[in-house]
């Protein structure tokens, strides 16, 4: 995965020098630093290369990670231009730093569970099983906390084995068959392909994660960092994430 | 008990082919210049080198024979190879050092520390006997490797340059107790020196070693073709 | 390092000759320069964090309920992977000192891949090995009904993963440079392999394993990457204190500093304490 997105950019970084002179918004191009929560890895790679091609010189880089590790470093001055959250709770933690956020997609959980099913999972009760190995994420990050309030509704009190560090984690060890089930987010299952079987959650749309973004202030480039938040608002961004089984933002919950 | 060793060690530079039978209570000196083979062959002996050729029979005990692919490993060969360098444990105290070999063997550690205190005293390093071994002097360091293998009951001794490591005033103390204690008649001993007065002193047979063989005119033929 | 050179300094033998101390030169600025920056640049980050610390909290972080039962975790952890590396490193690092192993180099390679080996790789390994659906593991859990992930041994298992290429070096390099004359007047006293390894070879090469054993120890505290991959991390159970502080970092940064704190202070005093048990100038275990 880290190879492919590492490949990806080196790509997207010769397209973009090979590119013409650029028009429109930016008549000399421009560099755009986003800074995006590690579960949009895969989709704004595809949105970048997007927003590229129609922005002939502009190139844009991205550092994936998770969303309070981002939020940290925006705060503390990282040369960013655009910063993309997976939870409200840390867009907050940035706000000192940003311009007004807006919600662009929300995703909802999911049960994963290794193909084929081997612990027989048919839904959220059975993660209270002692005897199914099971992985959450930790609720300190956004994952976590939505597991946690999803849990909450269902009034069950799951028996995890192990609360991992972000969503990825738990797919991982889900992929490798090592834990029976996990809780992720809907489009992770998407992305890991025939590895993965997804069981619906029943009250799961009730706990939503809102993805948020925003221009970082003192941003040298705010015209293309609002040029690009507008893209992914827009059509050719809202389709890209739509394929990928992200929810609308108009679906987005009341309290974010 | 004897001695009978055919000692054949090939070096890229030179070639140790030594001959030598030893009786039970019998002395044999091995002289010769630095390089000769003299420490090679006690080396072969105790089964610290390997032979290229030939054997080492002690009593009834064949202890190598290459043409039967016979090697006993060192510590079952019970050969009291006292080295040059003494070569002390220096984390250990004089009693324990001594006290090794009987410990190794099994000994219980206050019957072996009892033994060891009496080899201490009859070499007359007594008051030594809670000393480190790496505080100890040249001369009391070579006694207490003395003890060291005496303590062991070994059925050869072989001295490697016992009076290289002493100062000139504690030579004749130590040739004493050699002759007192070591040399006591009851099994073959082997004294590699390069002095020839100590030879002539302490040994019944005095072997010289040159480039690896034997020199002319020594005893060492006449001995081998003993019984 | 120093430590092993006290080891070889203490054994007796010959001494080179040839190699006299060289005439002291004259202390060089550009030298003193390059040393004092680099201490600066070890020491300076942990400065930064000193005074980035919440002094105010600290204490109320730092004795709370989970910070306490990440750090007995760790220590607990750490203990048991040094004497899992003493246990199996030692004997190992005899083997590629002492013996004519085939292939010595190859093998002294391989066992310092760990080393450079990202951690999180490391976990992977071992969850490819014993997982539940891995070469060995996946045996365990049919047979024996047996799963190492997400178990305090599977920490324990990592922890020593990572750190035992420490142990091993540290004590090889110990035996290869101590005098092996003196293992050789042990064997003419009629005493066996084991015994020589235990009351010789040991003993003279005791500053070289308690080294090995301090770094390893350092290295099992710090273990982050493997321990997550193929312990997990659930509190009281493989949730040690790296993870603890980096999952602190996610909600409460100054936890994080706090916790770091800690650890850096425990990790300091279990090292200083060793050193000062075992190091000591005069006089070893008798």
């Amino acid at each position: 995965m880290a190879v492919g997105v590492a490949l990806g950019a080196l790509v997207l970084g010769i397209t973009a020098c090979s590119g013409p002179d650029g028009h429109e918004r930016s008549e000399d191009g421009g560099e755009l630093t986003v800074l995006a929560a590690a579960s949009l890895t895969d989709v704004f790679a595809e949105i970048g290369d997007a927003f590229e091609a129609a922005n002939p010189g502009v190139t844009v880089s991205f550092s994936f990670a998770g969303s309070a590790v981002l939020a940290q470093q925006v705060i503390a001055g990282a040369p960013a231009d655009v910063l993309a959250t997976a939870s409200t709770a840390t867009m907050d933690t940035a706000a000192a730093m940003t311009g007004p956020p807006e919600v662009f997609t929300t995703n909802t959980l999911e049960i994963a569970v290794p193909a084929g099913n081997p612990g027989g999972v048919t839904g959220l009760a059975d993660l209270a099983d002692p005897g199914l190995t099971v992985a959450l994420c930790a609720e300190e990050v956004p994952c976590g906390a939505a597991a946690a309030a999803v849990l909450a509704g269902a009034g069950v009190t799951a028996a995890p084995d192990t609360y991992e560090q972000d969503v990825r984690a738990v797919l991982t060890k889900v992929i490798l068959g090592e834990v029976d089930a996990g809780l992720v987010y809907r489009t992770d299952v998407a992305s890991a392909g025939d590895d993965v079987e997804g069981i619906d959650v029943a009250g799961a749309d009730v706990v939503r994660n809102d993805y948020w973004i925003s221009v970082v202030t003192g941003t040298d480039e705010p015209d293309l960092a609002r040029a690009f938040v507008e893209y992914v608002l827009a059509e050719p961004g809202q389709a890209v994430l739509a394929a990928a089984g992200f929810g609308s933002p108009e679906s987005a919950g009341v309290d974010g | 008990m004897s001695l009978d060793a055919h000692v054949v060690v090939r070096r890229a530079d030179f070639v140790l082919d030594l001959a030598l039978a030893v009786e039970p209570g019998e002395t044999v000196a091995l002289v010769g210049s630095n390089g000769a083979g003299k420490t090679t062959f006690l080396h072969a002996v105790a089964g610290l080198v390997r032979l290229d050729d030939g054997h080492v029979r002690l009593g009834g005990r064949v202890l190598s024979d290459v043409r039967a692919g016979t090697h006993v490993p060192p510590e079952r060969r019970r050969c009291g190879l006292v080295f040059q360098q003494h070569l002390v444990f220096p984390h250990l105290s004089a009693l324990e050092n001594v006290a090794f070999g009987l410990r190794a063997a099994g000994v219980r550690r206050r019957e072996a520390r009892r033994r060891a205190a009496g080899w201490l005293d009859r070499l007359g390093v007594a008051d030594c006997g809670r000393r480190c071994g790496a505080q100890l002097s040249g001369g009391q360091a070579q006694r207490v490797a003395l003890a060291r293998s005496l303590a062991c009951a070994p059925d050869v001794v072989l001295l490697d340059e016992p009076f290289a490591a002493l100062d000139l005033a504690s030579r004749p103390a130590v040739r004493d107790l050699l002759r007192s204690e070591v040399l006591d008649g009851t099994r073959p001993t082997v004294l590699v020196t390069h002095d020839p007065q100590d030879a002539r002193e302490l040994a019944d047979r005095v072997v010289s070693l040159s480039f690896g063989s034997p020199c002319r005119g020594t005893s060492a033929a006449g001995a081998d073709a003993a019984p | 390092m120093s430590m092993v050179e006290t080891g070889v300094a203490r054994s007796p033998g010959p001494r080179p000759v040839g190699t006299a101390r060289r005439p002291r030169e004259r202390t060089s600025v550009g030298l003193a320069l390059l040393a004092g920056t680099g201490l600066v640049f070890v020491v300076a980050p942990f400065v930064a964090l000193l005074l980035g610390a919440p002094w105010g909290r600290l204490l109320g972080l730092a004795v709370s309920g989970p910070a306490l039962e990440a750090l007995w975790l760790s220590l607990r952890t750490a203990t048991a992977a040094t004497a899992l590396c003493l246990v199996l490193g030692v004997p190992l690092a005899w083997a590629l000192a002492r013996t004519t192993l085939p292939c010595r180099g190859v093998v002294r390679s391989v066992v310092t891949v760990p080393m450079v080996l990202p951690p999180v790789v490391g976990g992977v390994a071992l969850l490819a090995l014993l997982g539940r659906r891995g070469l060995v593991g996946r045996h365990l859990d049919a047979w024996l009904g047996v799963s190492i992930p997400f178990t305090t041994g599977a920490v324990v298992i990592a922890e020593a993963f990572v750190a035992m290429p420490f142990l091993v070096l540290s004590v090889d390099g110990a035996l290869r440079s101590a005098d092996v004359s003196l293992e050789r007047a042990a064997a003419t006293l009629g005493a066996s392999r084991w015994y020589v390894f235990r009351r010789v070879t040991l003993p003279l090469v005791g500053p070289g394993v308690v080294a090995g054993a301090v770094l390893c120890f350092a290295r099992a505290m710090g273990e982050f990457g493997a321990t997550v991959t193929f312990a997990g991390s659930l509190p009281g159970v493989t949730r040690t204190m790296p993870l603890a502080i980096y999952l602190a970092m996610e909600s409460d940064p100054e936890l994080a500093v706090a916790l770091s704190l800690v650890l850096i202070v425990t990790s300091v005093a279990v090292l200083v304490a060793l050193r000062s048990r075992w190091l000591r100038p005069s006089g070893g275990p008798s």
